[in-house]
Protein backbone atom coordinates (compact mmCIF):
# COMPACT_ATOMS: atom_id res chain seq x y z
CA UNK A 1 0.00 0.00 0.00
CA UNK A 2 1.09 3.47 -0.43
CA UNK A 3 -0.08 6.87 -0.52
CA UNK A 4 1.70 7.92 -3.54
CA UNK A 5 -1.69 9.67 -4.81
CA UNK A 6 -2.05 11.39 -1.39
CA UNK A 7 -4.32 14.38 -1.89
CA UNK A 8 -3.50 18.05 -1.81
CA UNK A 9 -5.40 20.98 -1.86
CA UNK A 10 -4.20 25.01 -2.11
CA UNK A 11 -5.94 24.84 1.72
CA UNK A 12 -2.19 23.22 2.31
CA UNK A 13 -0.83 26.79 1.33
CA UNK A 14 -2.14 28.79 4.28
CA UNK A 15 -0.43 26.10 6.75
CA UNK A 16 3.17 26.79 7.89
CA UNK A 17 5.49 25.68 5.94
CA UNK A 18 6.80 22.08 7.19
CA UNK A 19 9.94 20.40 6.40
CA UNK A 20 10.99 17.76 3.57
CA UNK A 21 11.89 15.50 5.96
CA UNK A 22 8.76 16.61 8.45
CA UNK A 23 6.21 15.86 5.79
CA UNK A 24 8.41 12.12 4.27
CA UNK A 25 8.18 10.88 8.08
CA UNK A 26 4.23 11.92 8.04
CA UNK A 27 3.77 10.01 4.79
CA UNK A 28 5.52 7.31 6.15
CA UNK A 29 3.77 6.73 9.54
CA UNK A 30 0.34 7.35 7.46
CA UNK A 31 1.39 4.29 4.80
CA UNK A 32 2.02 2.08 8.24
CA UNK A 33 -0.95 2.90 9.64
CA UNK A 34 -3.07 2.10 6.72
CA UNK A 35 -1.54 -0.88 6.61
CA UNK A 36 -1.56 -1.69 10.38
CA UNK A 37 -5.10 -0.47 10.33
CA UNK A 38 -5.86 -3.22 7.13
CA UNK A 39 -4.31 -5.66 8.44
CA UNK A 40 -5.88 -5.09 12.66
CA UNK A 41 -9.14 -3.90 11.70
CA UNK A 42 -10.08 -4.66 7.97
CA UNK A 43 -13.03 -6.11 6.79
CA UNK A 44 -13.68 -10.13 7.84
CA UNK A 45 -13.11 -11.96 5.37
CA UNK A 46 -16.53 -13.76 5.46
CA UNK A 47 -17.63 -9.90 4.68
CA UNK A 48 -15.37 -10.11 1.58
CA UNK A 49 -16.68 -12.91 0.07
CA UNK A 50 -20.24 -11.93 0.89
CA UNK A 51 -19.53 -8.88 -1.06
CA UNK A 52 -17.50 -10.71 -3.89
CA UNK A 53 -21.06 -12.01 -4.42
CA UNK A 54 -23.02 -9.25 -5.28
CA UNK A 55 -23.50 -10.34 -9.14
CA UNK A 56 -25.37 -13.73 -7.55
CA UNK A 57 -27.24 -11.68 -5.37
CA UNK A 58 -28.37 -8.56 -7.95
CA UNK A 59 -29.42 -11.10 -10.10
CA UNK A 60 -32.22 -12.44 -7.69
CA UNK A 61 -35.59 -11.04 -7.83
CA UNK A 62 -37.76 -10.24 -5.42
CA UNK A 63 -38.07 -7.99 -2.35
CA UNK A 64 -35.52 -7.91 0.66
CA UNK A 65 -35.81 -9.19 3.79
CA UNK A 66 -33.28 -7.74 6.03
CA UNK A 67 -31.30 -9.65 8.98
CA UNK A 68 -32.80 -7.86 12.19
CA UNK A 69 -30.89 -10.51 14.26
CA UNK A 70 -28.14 -12.50 14.34
CA UNK A 71 -27.12 -14.41 17.74
CA UNK A 72 -23.46 -14.74 16.39
CA UNK A 73 -23.68 -10.96 16.86
CA UNK A 74 -25.28 -10.46 19.90
CA UNK A 75 -24.97 -12.06 23.15
CA UNK A 76 -29.20 -11.81 23.40
CA UNK A 77 -29.44 -14.45 20.25
CA UNK A 78 -32.76 -16.04 20.81
CA UNK A 79 -33.26 -20.22 22.04
CA UNK A 80 -31.45 -22.22 19.85
CA UNK A 81 -33.75 -24.82 18.20
CA UNK A 82 -31.00 -28.23 18.52
CA UNK A 83 -29.37 -26.66 21.79
CA UNK A 84 -26.31 -24.90 22.83
CA UNK A 85 -23.57 -23.95 19.71
CA UNK A 86 -26.95 -23.24 17.15
CA UNK A 87 -26.86 -20.10 15.87
CA UNK A 88 -29.77 -17.97 15.51
CA UNK A 89 -30.66 -16.05 12.68
CA UNK A 90 -34.20 -13.53 12.21
CA UNK A 91 -35.04 -11.72 8.76
CA UNK A 92 -38.12 -9.66 7.95
CA UNK A 93 -39.90 -7.48 6.10
CA UNK A 94 -43.18 -5.97 5.13
CA UNK A 95 -44.20 -9.03 3.70
CA UNK A 96 -42.55 -12.41 4.93
CA UNK A 97 -40.22 -13.45 8.17
CA UNK A 98 -37.99 -15.87 8.49
CA UNK A 99 -36.80 -17.49 11.72
CA UNK A 100 -33.68 -20.33 11.69
CA UNK A 101 -31.29 -22.08 13.75
CA UNK A 102 -27.88 -23.08 11.83
CA UNK A 103 -27.07 -26.19 14.00
CA UNK A 104 -23.68 -27.75 13.08
CA UNK A 105 -21.12 -29.03 12.31
CA UNK A 106 -22.86 -32.72 13.80
CA UNK A 107 -20.01 -34.89 13.03
CA UNK A 108 -18.87 -33.07 9.84
CA UNK A 109 -18.60 -30.21 8.68
CA UNK A 110 -22.12 -30.03 6.86
CA UNK A 111 -24.74 -28.10 8.92
CA UNK A 112 -28.35 -28.11 9.86
CA UNK A 113 -31.01 -25.30 9.28
CA UNK A 114 -33.98 -25.62 11.62
CA UNK A 115 -37.14 -22.67 11.20
CA UNK A 116 -39.97 -21.39 10.11
CA UNK A 117 -41.57 -19.04 7.33
CA UNK A 118 -44.45 -16.75 8.18
CA UNK A 119 -47.08 -16.70 7.51
CA UNK A 120 -47.36 -19.90 6.54
CA UNK A 121 -49.42 -21.45 3.37
CA UNK A 122 -49.00 -21.41 -0.25
CA UNK A 123 -45.42 -20.48 0.20
CA UNK A 124 -42.22 -21.92 -1.67
CA UNK A 125 -38.58 -21.51 0.15
CA UNK A 126 -35.43 -22.08 -1.62
CA UNK A 127 -32.06 -22.04 -0.10
CA UNK A 128 -29.45 -20.53 -2.71
CA UNK A 129 -25.77 -21.42 -2.00
CA UNK A 130 -22.82 -20.83 -4.34
CA UNK A 131 -23.81 -22.87 -7.65
CA UNK A 132 -27.11 -24.73 -6.08
CA UNK A 133 -30.51 -24.31 -5.32
CA UNK A 134 -32.20 -26.56 -2.67
CA UNK A 135 -35.95 -26.15 -2.67
CA UNK A 136 -36.67 -27.09 1.15
CA UNK A 137 -40.05 -28.68 2.27
CA UNK A 138 -42.25 -26.72 4.65
CA UNK A 139 -45.21 -28.02 6.72
CA UNK A 140 -48.39 -26.34 7.42
CA UNK A 141 -47.35 -23.78 9.87
CA UNK A 142 -44.02 -23.25 7.67
CA UNK A 143 -41.96 -25.07 9.54
CA UNK A 144 -38.61 -26.75 8.08
CA UNK A 145 -36.00 -29.03 9.13
CA UNK A 146 -33.18 -29.57 7.01
CA UNK A 147 -29.56 -31.02 7.52
CA UNK A 148 -26.30 -31.84 5.32
CA UNK A 149 -26.20 -28.19 3.90
CA UNK A 150 -23.13 -27.00 2.65
CA UNK A 151 -21.12 -24.62 4.63
CA UNK A 152 -20.64 -21.28 3.03
CA UNK A 153 -22.32 -18.44 1.82
CA UNK A 154 -25.91 -19.27 1.63
CA UNK A 155 -29.81 -17.03 1.23
CA UNK A 156 -33.43 -17.46 1.41
CA UNK A 157 -35.85 -17.36 -1.41
CA UNK A 158 -39.07 -17.18 -0.52
CA UNK A 159 -41.87 -17.09 -2.72
CA UNK A 160 -45.51 -16.30 -2.62
CA UNK A 161 -48.73 -15.44 -4.42
CA UNK A 162 -47.86 -11.99 -3.32
CA UNK A 163 -44.83 -12.40 -4.57
CA UNK A 164 -41.00 -13.34 -3.93
CA UNK A 165 -38.39 -11.98 -1.48
CA UNK A 166 -35.09 -13.06 -0.59
CA UNK A 167 -32.72 -12.26 2.31
CA UNK A 168 -29.22 -10.64 1.91
CA UNK A 169 -26.53 -13.72 1.53
CA UNK A 170 -25.40 -15.11 5.08
CA UNK A 171 -22.51 -17.30 5.97
CA UNK A 172 -23.22 -20.55 7.35
CA UNK B 1 -7.19 5.87 -11.14
CA UNK B 2 -4.04 3.40 -12.00
CA UNK B 3 -4.69 1.55 -15.35
CA UNK B 4 -5.52 -1.56 -13.42
CA UNK B 5 -8.62 -0.30 -11.78
CA UNK B 6 -10.13 1.17 -15.44
CA UNK B 7 -9.49 -2.16 -16.76
CA UNK B 8 -10.80 -4.28 -13.82
CA UNK B 9 -14.04 -1.46 -13.90
CA UNK B 10 -14.38 -2.03 -17.78
CA UNK B 11 -13.89 -5.89 -17.25
CA UNK B 12 -16.61 -6.17 -14.36
CA UNK B 13 -18.97 -3.80 -16.18
CA UNK B 14 -18.88 -6.39 -19.29
CA UNK B 15 -20.26 -9.09 -16.81
CA UNK B 16 -16.78 -10.20 -15.72
CA UNK B 17 -17.65 -11.44 -11.79
CA UNK B 18 -13.81 -12.32 -10.99
CA UNK B 19 -12.78 -8.73 -12.11
CA UNK B 20 -16.11 -7.58 -9.81
CA UNK B 21 -14.42 -9.44 -6.91
CA UNK B 22 -10.69 -7.77 -8.24
CA UNK B 23 -12.36 -3.91 -7.24
CA UNK B 24 -14.01 -5.58 -3.94
CA UNK B 25 -10.61 -6.34 -3.34
CA UNK B 26 -8.73 -2.89 -4.46
CA UNK B 27 -11.17 -0.79 -2.41
CA UNK B 28 -12.60 -3.09 0.45
CA UNK B 29 -10.19 -1.43 2.91
CA UNK B 30 -11.48 2.19 1.98
CA UNK B 31 -15.32 0.87 2.49
CA UNK B 32 -14.17 -0.43 5.62
CA UNK B 33 -12.84 3.16 6.73
CA UNK B 34 -15.82 5.00 6.41
CA UNK B 35 -18.59 2.31 8.04
CA UNK B 36 -15.92 2.34 10.67
CA UNK B 37 -15.53 5.95 10.80
CA UNK B 38 -19.42 5.90 11.68
CA UNK B 39 -18.89 4.22 14.73
CA UNK B 40 -19.92 0.87 12.91
CA UNK B 41 -18.64 -2.22 14.00
CA UNK B 42 -19.97 -5.72 13.69
CA UNK B 43 -23.30 -6.96 11.88
CA UNK B 44 -23.97 -3.18 11.20
CA UNK B 45 -20.50 -2.24 9.11
CA UNK B 46 -20.59 -5.22 7.43
CA UNK B 47 -23.92 -4.71 6.08
CA UNK B 48 -22.66 -1.01 5.40
CA UNK B 49 -19.86 -2.91 3.75
CA UNK B 50 -22.26 -5.43 1.63
CA UNK B 51 -24.66 -3.31 0.46
CA UNK B 52 -22.37 -0.68 -0.55
CA UNK B 53 -20.33 -3.29 -3.22
CA UNK B 54 -24.29 -4.41 -4.05
CA UNK B 55 -24.76 -0.99 -5.39
CA UNK B 56 -21.80 -0.49 -7.30
CA UNK B 57 -22.70 -3.79 -9.11
CA UNK B 58 -26.01 -2.48 -9.67
CA UNK B 59 -24.71 0.62 -10.95
CA UNK B 60 -21.56 -0.07 -13.04
CA UNK B 61 -22.74 0.30 -16.52
CA UNK B 62 -24.22 3.82 -15.12
CA UNK B 63 -21.04 4.94 -13.67
CA UNK B 64 -19.39 7.19 -16.42
CA UNK B 65 -16.67 8.59 -14.57
CA UNK B 66 -14.49 4.93 -13.07
CA UNK B 67 -11.70 7.56 -11.97
CA UNK B 68 -13.64 8.84 -9.00
CA UNK B 69 -14.75 5.44 -8.00
CA UNK B 70 -13.21 6.06 -4.57
CA UNK B 71 -15.28 9.03 -4.29
CA UNK B 72 -18.54 7.05 -5.27
CA UNK B 73 -18.05 4.31 -2.99
CA UNK B 74 -17.52 6.47 0.00
CA UNK B 75 -20.72 8.71 -0.51
CA UNK B 76 -22.77 5.21 -0.95
CA UNK B 77 -20.87 3.89 2.31
CA UNK B 78 -21.31 7.22 3.61
CA UNK B 79 -25.20 6.73 3.25
CA UNK B 80 -25.48 3.39 4.26
CA UNK B 81 -24.07 4.89 7.22
CA UNK B 82 -26.62 7.25 8.24
CA UNK B 83 -29.55 5.10 7.04
CA UNK B 84 -28.12 2.06 9.55
CA UNK B 85 -27.48 5.28 12.18
CA UNK B 86 -30.91 5.92 11.81
CA UNK B 87 -31.65 2.37 13.08
CA UNK B 88 -29.05 2.20 15.79
CA UNK B 89 -27.85 4.76 18.17
CA UNK B 90 -25.28 2.08 18.74
CA UNK B 91 -21.54 4.13 18.32
CA UNK B 92 -18.05 2.90 19.69
CA UNK B 93 -14.37 3.83 18.66
CA UNK B 94 -11.47 1.33 17.50
CA UNK B 95 -10.92 1.22 21.33
CA UNK B 96 -13.13 -1.84 22.62
CA UNK B 97 -13.59 -3.48 19.45
CA UNK B 98 -12.51 -6.86 18.45
CA UNK B 99 -9.92 -6.84 16.35
CA UNK B 100 -9.01 -9.64 13.84
CA UNK B 101 -6.14 -11.84 14.27
CA UNK B 102 -3.36 -11.41 12.42
CA UNK B 103 -3.14 -12.99 8.88
CA UNK B 104 -0.49 -15.20 8.54
CA UNK B 105 2.82 -14.89 6.90
CA UNK B 106 5.43 -17.24 5.47
CA UNK B 107 8.13 -15.68 7.21
CA UNK B 108 7.22 -15.83 10.40
CA UNK B 109 10.41 -13.57 12.07
CA UNK B 110 9.48 -10.74 9.69
CA UNK B 111 5.80 -11.35 10.35
CA UNK B 112 6.36 -11.10 14.33
CA UNK B 113 8.12 -7.94 14.19
CA UNK B 114 5.64 -6.17 11.45
CA UNK B 115 2.96 -7.61 13.75
CA UNK B 116 4.40 -5.40 16.88
CA UNK B 117 4.90 -2.51 14.84
CA UNK B 118 1.63 -2.52 13.61
CA UNK B 119 0.08 -3.49 16.91
CA UNK B 120 1.59 -0.72 18.53
CA UNK B 121 0.70 1.99 15.93
CA UNK B 122 -3.27 0.29 16.53
CA UNK B 123 -2.92 0.88 20.04
CA UNK B 124 -1.65 4.49 19.76
CA UNK B 125 -4.31 5.52 16.86
CA UNK B 126 -6.99 4.27 19.45
CA UNK B 127 -5.76 6.55 22.09
CA UNK B 128 -6.20 9.38 19.49
CA UNK B 129 -9.69 11.25 19.56
CA UNK B 130 -12.40 10.48 17.74
CA UNK B 131 -11.67 12.85 15.48
CA UNK B 132 -8.26 12.75 14.62
CA UNK B 133 -9.54 8.47 14.27
CA UNK B 134 -12.10 9.61 11.50
CA UNK B 135 -9.54 11.95 9.27
CA UNK B 136 -6.12 9.20 9.53
CA UNK B 137 -8.66 6.36 8.78
CA UNK B 138 -9.86 8.31 6.01
CA UNK B 139 -6.01 9.37 4.91
CA UNK B 140 -4.59 6.28 5.71
CA UNK B 141 -7.20 4.19 3.09
CA UNK B 142 -5.68 2.63 0.36
CA UNK B 143 -6.48 3.51 -2.50
CA UNK B 144 -7.04 7.34 -1.27
CA UNK B 145 -9.70 10.05 -1.55
CA UNK B 146 -9.09 14.00 -2.45
CA UNK B 147 -9.50 16.59 0.10
CA UNK B 148 -13.11 17.52 -1.36
CA UNK B 149 -14.23 13.93 -0.66
CA UNK B 150 -12.56 13.30 2.71
CA UNK B 151 -14.55 16.72 3.77
CA UNK B 152 -17.86 14.93 2.13
CA UNK B 153 -17.32 11.88 4.29
CA UNK B 154 -16.20 13.75 7.45
CA UNK B 155 -19.21 16.42 7.01
CA UNK B 156 -16.87 19.41 7.17
CA UNK B 157 -18.24 22.45 5.35
CA UNK B 158 -14.96 22.94 3.47
CA UNK B 159 -11.11 21.54 3.12
CA UNK B 160 -9.64 24.04 5.25
CA UNK B 161 -9.31 22.23 8.39
CA UNK B 162 -8.22 18.99 6.87
CA UNK B 163 -4.28 19.59 6.63
CA UNK B 164 -3.60 20.92 9.98
CA UNK B 165 -5.76 18.74 11.52
CA UNK B 166 -4.15 15.63 9.60
CA UNK B 167 -0.52 17.21 10.66
CA UNK B 168 -1.58 17.41 14.06
CA UNK B 169 -3.24 14.45 14.26
CA UNK B 170 -0.05 12.81 13.05
CA UNK B 171 2.23 14.53 15.72
CA UNK B 172 -0.11 12.89 18.65
CA UNK B 173 0.39 9.28 16.80
CA UNK B 174 4.16 9.80 16.58
CA UNK B 175 4.53 11.20 20.05
CA UNK B 176 2.93 8.19 21.65
CA UNK B 177 5.01 6.03 23.73
CA UNK B 178 4.58 3.16 21.79
CA UNK B 179 5.41 4.16 18.53
CA UNK B 180 8.05 6.89 19.44
CA UNK B 181 11.40 5.39 17.44
CA UNK B 182 9.48 2.22 15.90
CA UNK B 183 9.59 4.05 12.29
Amino acid sequence: MTNDTEPHTPDDADEPVATDAGQIEQSRILTALGMALAQFDGPPEDVVAVAKAAPQWARLDGELAGLVADSARSMAGAGAVRGVGSRHLSFENDAVSIEVAVGGPLGGAQRSLDGQVAPAGDVRLELHQRGSVQEIPLDELGVFAVDEVQPGLACFLVSSPTGVVHTPWFTV
Amino acid sequence: MDDDVAEMFARAAGGDEAAFGALVDRFKNLVWAVARNYGLFGAEAEDVFQITFVRLYEQLDRIHSPQRLAGWLATVARHECLAAKRKSARVTSLEGAELDPPAPHQDLDRALELDEQRSAIVAAFGSLSEQCQQLLRLLSADPGLSYDEIAEVMGYPSTGNIGPTRRRCLQQLQAHPSVRGLL
